[in-house]
């Protein structure tokens, strides 16, 4: 049985958005708006330590999983959301792909291909977060949950990522 | 599926792992434990088998006994995911609601 579901009936860590803004600085290209009628934004100087400017960002829409824990979403408030960009796992050689299938690759987590939900077998990359503003992130398209064992496996998984540990011996 | 907020199996699983150690270990070794209180013996057994099952343990020789099997192995072992759920819901218990919360600063977003 796949560990993806369909979307729970509150969000929970570990569920699966369509189109999540995945945005990464890629140098410090600083704008601010402009009221100038072709230009919605003119280059600015970096901004002083502490003040803020847009930035120009490449950024993509795709697949990701929120691994925000429900507990802060429940909280409400400004917190950000943050997901993990999914992948598809073709884009991995065949070694590759049996690392994340086993877990044993810690910055991914596996998604079985699962019917009606996910086309193709994917996996997570945490190292790919974004934190998204809730307001915009309740609009963002919930398409699944994990499963309670799925949740757990989850768990485990960015445990042994973030801190290179893992209980028993 | 299971829709509780704050997964309490960590907690009854680590429970029922060190209920079935002790009733395993304890009629061998009771002549070790007279005159003990009863929660000291449940805990000094429970930490003797553990640290027993887990020297037996390598890296190239897994434990035998199934209860710790899905538990010692390599750093970053090849699981399943219902292996890697196991391992989590027996190691870790949830932690309470935390005692304040403090929302993100609106200048700093």
């Amino acid at each position: 049985m796949s560990i993806i579901t369909s979307p729970a009936s509150e969000y929970f860590q570990g569920d699966i958005f369509a189109d999540v803004p995945f945005a990464y600085v890629r140098s410090l290209d600083f704008v601010q708006p402009s009221d100038a009628a072709r230009t919605k934004f003119t280059a600015t100087p970096l901004p002083a330590t502490g003040n803020k400017a847009h930035v120009v960002a490449p950024c993509s829409r795709s697949m990701g999983m929120l691994v925000t824990h429900e507990c802060i979403i429940d909280k409400g408030g400004r917190a950000p959301w943050s997901f993990a960009r999914i992948v598809r796992i073709s884009v991995e050689g065949a070694e590759g792909q049996q690392a994340i299938r086993t877990g044993t690759n810690y910055q991914a987590f596996h998604l079985p291909k699962t019917a009606g939900i996910l086309d193709e077998e994917s996996y997570v990359d945490f190292r790919l977060i974004t934190a998204v503003d809730p307001a915009l992130a309740r609009d963002l398209i919930r398409i699944a949950s994990l499963s309670t064992e799925g949740r757990a496996s989850l768990k485990q998984q960015l445990i042994l990522y973030w801190t290179r540990v893992e209980p028993g011996v | 599926m299971d829709n509780v907020r704050t997964s309490g199996a960590g907690i009854a699983n680590w429970k029922e792992a060190s209920s079935r150690l002790q009733i395993s270990f304890m009629p061998s070794q009771a002549e070790h434990f007279i005159g003990l209180p009863p929660n000291l013996i449940s805990t000094a057994v429970f930490v003797i088998y553990r640290y027993a099952s887990v020297t037996e343990a390598s890296s190239q020789n897994p434990p035998k006994d199934p209860l710790f099997a899905p538990f010692v192995g390599p750093l970053g072992m090849a699981r399943s995911h219902a292996e890697r759920a196991t391992l989590f819901n027996a190691c870790y218990r949830p932690a309470p609601e935390e005692p304040s919360y403090f929302d993100v600063p609106e200048d700093l977003l």
